[in-house]
């Protein structure tokens, strides 16, 4: 990874704060270099949105590039010009997601820096999804064409309904989910119902573990960087599916108790706790750790939901595969509208006492700029949090500009620490 | 377009787009409601049904001024063009604003909406993006029904089936009607323009389907009976975003081309199919909106590309011109793809990124000129 970073003069990223999560970052790198051994075995590789169900790529043995995450790396490895460039000399407009720029750029360019040399092979097979966003499900035509590859689409509805979750929109997921399973077997690969439960089961204990630690991570002051909390949420994408993860999220968790009850944070005189609702400055990691100069700690962060483990355990019923997904999927707080997302928010300002909120606008993306302004509202109304938002594209690094997104950071904590002040 | 004088009764469909507001006022002042529409998975033939008039909202080509403090300026300008609408009191007179589950910014209004126009109610159809299937009919069957209970809720009108199939026939009539009026496209030179085209397609959409009906057949009377118009350029095809203003056509047909087929959400994506009357009325919907693959927020996308390669074959289009609204991600992320099949095809096609307020419309003059003269008519 450093030797990537050196190869496309870039600001470093941060160093992980707690062992633990070094060595997840490690594991991280060690995973994608699967997807590369399947292919030489002769599996056909699947290129897919992560935010389909892993479980049934793991319960069918199937080697996949998620085309995304290598889109977000592309931006964290300061590659994001480089990539998002190449999509557009393929006629891709610069106006859609930079993230899907990247994606396209990486998979369909013709030669490729070593990270993704590594971590990308040329799929076999496509499946996308229309969740959360319509980037999620158009972005992949772009791959399709350029290798001719089968592909199917999984459709998830936005969550549209007021109350309960009505069984007609759970049995159309699961029997979405089934088509994604049946599209597979077409293909060559077998769906082992056991093992899908088992699939499953991990997920819950995974996801039980996960809440735990979110729970840790509410103490004042912040036990865990907003930099570890990035590589902790996504690293169950890559980890294996064993008990050795779930060990290492024990550890995790035991690491962040241990912090909690020696009263250890992540800054020495943590004055400010922030919350962090746009899409990450992947181009400039270091930005989520920028405010722990002036004692200000990113308590907690979008991305946590972006990288989907944050399903909610307790809807998932491992004798009930299918219909476990469909639940868990539908009430995902990003599925649309917007209501899901702001709640979570509004809870999670309250839950994680927040201080103030940062609402970074990346012009590119279609859905979360929509919704900035009712959660502003919202939170200013349940908790009188006050919330900045600014303009913010950290993934095309062309449209990134360090200097004045430190300088509009600086003048709201300014803002936050006077009324702090004027408060006590 | 030169040559004889054109039908008499296109000034009546122009006449509805100068203020297209005034239908669903008038509707209002004889005592009757009115829905919002946006966009083609709320079927109105529910809504007239129980009596309500659908209304498909269209824009205005003007700067956003109050919507920017709801929808940040980089999402779609047509949507807060509506917004904007919705904020300075011109849409009032809704009842009901019915989405569907389309674009990520459409899907939005369901949030913003009540916090713009807290006292009309907003609901999502939400119909499966993924059509053309079967197994979708138990989930979207639920859904019209859903939608059905609400208009009967906010109508205070029950919706027999009965009522349901009549509302049925009225709108088939309108579809093949359209389909019979653009089917005169396909002539060379055809018998009426791009720009006279789209305006009775797009007033159509918006007028009470009985009496645009009546119009639409003093139309087919007087197109027949009239001369063909002269003198010809490249027969060109428009696809793309949410076009409501035909400023842009009237510039592709200035220049010296002939727009004679288009894709377009406010033309004949919502006439291009017809429902029926057999069996239950929900049904026969869903059998019509299933086959809807017509918009780029469904799939699959082949469809929509097979649709614009036959439409190009029928009409003998020379050229295709897509049109983006700015941030309009569905179809943005469309240009790429749908090059490629026309490249496949010797097919010329330039891709325009405009913005609603008709902002950059200044430099696309001289572009489309360049494109025009380049393409060798058939
Ligand atoms: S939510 Fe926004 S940033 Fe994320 S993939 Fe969709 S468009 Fe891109
Ligand atoms: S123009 Fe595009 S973004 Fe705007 S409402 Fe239509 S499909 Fe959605």
């Amino acid at each position: 990874m450093e030797e990537q970073l050196e190869e496309a003069d870039h600001p470093p990223l941060p160093l992980p704060d707690l062992k633990v999560v070094e060595e997840m970052q490690l594991g991280i790198v060690d995973g994608f270099a699967e997807v590369q051994l399947a292919k030489a075995q002769g599996k056909p590789v699947v290129f897919s949105s992560v935010l389909l169900p892993k479980e049934i790529f793991q319960a069918m043995d199937v080697p996949v590039v998620y085309g995304n995450v290598l889109g977000a790396y592309a931006s964290i490895f300061g590659l994001s010009g480089k990539y998002c460039g190449i999509a557009e000399d393929l006629g891709t407009p610069r106006d859609v997601c930079a993230v899907h720029r990247c994606t396209i750029g990486v998979a369909c360019a013709d030669e490729r820096d070593d990270f993704f040399n590594m971590a990308f092979a040329v799929p076999d097979l496509a499946l996308a999804n229309n969740f959360p966003c319509a980037s999620e499900a158009k972005s992949f035509l772009a791959v399709v064409d350029k290798y001719g590859i089968p592909h199917h689409v999984v459709d998830t509805p936005i969550r549209s309904w007021d109350g309960e979750l009505p069984d007609h929109a759970v049995r159309y997921l699961a029997g979405q989910y089934r088509g994604m399973v049946a599209f597979l077997e077409r293909h060559g690969y077998r769906m082992d119902l056991e093992r899908l439960r088992e699939e499953i089961a991990f997920t819950k204990a995974l996801n039980t573990l996960m809440a735990e630690i979110e729970i840790c991570k509410q103490a004042v002051p912040a036990p865990m960087s907003a930099y570890d909390s990035v590589i902790a949420a996504t690293a169950p994408l890559v980890l294996g599916k064993e008990k050795r993860t779930l060990a290492i999220f024990e550890r995790l968790r035991d690491e962040l108790r241990d912090r909690v009850r020696r009263g250890k944070g992540v800054v020495e005189n943590e004055r400010l706790r922030l919350l962090w609702i746009g899409v990450p400055p992947l181009c400039d990691f270091k930005l989520v750790n920028y405010s722990e100069h002036r004692g200000a700690v990113v308590a907690k962060n979008l991305v946590e939901l972006l990288a989907g483990f944050m399903l909610d355990p307790a809807l998932i019923d491992p004798q009930y595969p299918f219909e476990s997904l469909a639940r868990a999927q539908l009430e995902n707080p990003l599925n649309p509208p917007g209501r899901g997302l702001i709640d979570y928010f509004v809870r999670a300002t309250r839950e994680y006492r927040i201080d103030g909120v940062l609402g970074a606008v990346k012009r590119t993306c279609a859905m979360l700029p929509s919704v900035q302004r009712l959660t502003k509202d919202a939170i200013q109304r349940a908790t009188g949090v006050p919330t900045i938002i600014f303009d913010l594209d950290g993934v095309d690094a062309r449209e990134y500009d360090a200097a004045s997104t430190h300088a509009t950071i600086d003048a709201f904590l300014d803002v936050l620490l006077a009324r702090k002040e004027k408060a006590s | 377009m030169t040559g004889p004088a054109r039908p008499a009764v296109l000034d009546e469909f122009r006449a509805v787009l100068r203020d297209p507001a005034a239908v669903p006022r008038a509707w209002k002042a004889a005592g009757g409601k009115v829905a919002g529409v946006r966009c083609l998975f709320a079927p109105e033939e529910i809504l007239w049904a129980a009596g309500m008039l659908p209304y498909p909202l269209p824009g205005t080509p003007e700067p956003v001024r109050l919507a920017d403090a709801w929808l940040q300026p980089c999402t779609c300008e047509f949507v807060r063009n509506l917004l904007d609408h919705a904020l300075d009191g011109r849409l009032a007179f809704l009842d009901l604003l019915a989405l569907s589950n389309t674009c990520d910014v459409t899907r939005r209004l369901l949030d913003v909406w009540p916090q713009c126009m807290p006292n009309t109610p907003v609901h999502l159809v939400n119909n499966p993006q993924k059509l053309l299937e079967d197994g979708n009919r138990e989930y979207f069957l639920e859904e019209l029904r859903r939608f059905r209970n609400r208009v009967e809720a906010v109508s205070g009108k029950p919706v027999a089936a009965d009522g349901l199939r009549e509302a049925i026939k009225l709108y088939d009539e309108t579809r093949a009607l359209m389909t019979e009026v653009y089917g005169m496209r396909r002539e060379d030179p055809p018998r009426l323009s791009g720009v006279e085209a789209f305006v009775t397609a797009f007033a159509t959409s918006i007028l009470p389907k009985d009496r645009a009906n009546h119009l639409l057949r003093r139309l087919l009377d007087e197109l027949r009976a009239a001369e063909p118009p002269e003198g010809f350029g490249p027969r060109i095809l428009v696809t793309g975003s949410a076009l409501d203003d035909p400023a842009l056509l009237e510039m592709i047909e200035e220049v010296g081309g002939v727009v004679v087929a288009d894709d377009l959400c406010t033309t004949s994506r919502w006439f291009a199919h017809r429902a029926g009357t057999d069996g239950d009325p929900l049904d026969a919907l869903w059998r019509m909106l299933n086959r809807r693959t017509l918009c780029a927020s469904t799939f699959p996308t082949q469809a929509r590309f097979d649709r614009i390669l036959a439409m190009v074959d029928e009409f003998h289009a020379d050229a295709v011109i897509q049109f983006n609204l700015k941030y309009c991600h569905p179809f943005l992320y469309e240009s790429q793809p749908l090059r490629k099949r026309l490249e496949a095809r010797n097919i010329p096609l330039t891709i325009l990124e405009v913005g609603h307020d008709r902002s950059g419309f200044g430099q696309l003059r001289t572009r489309l000129q360049a494109f025009v003269e380049m393409v060798e008519p058939s």
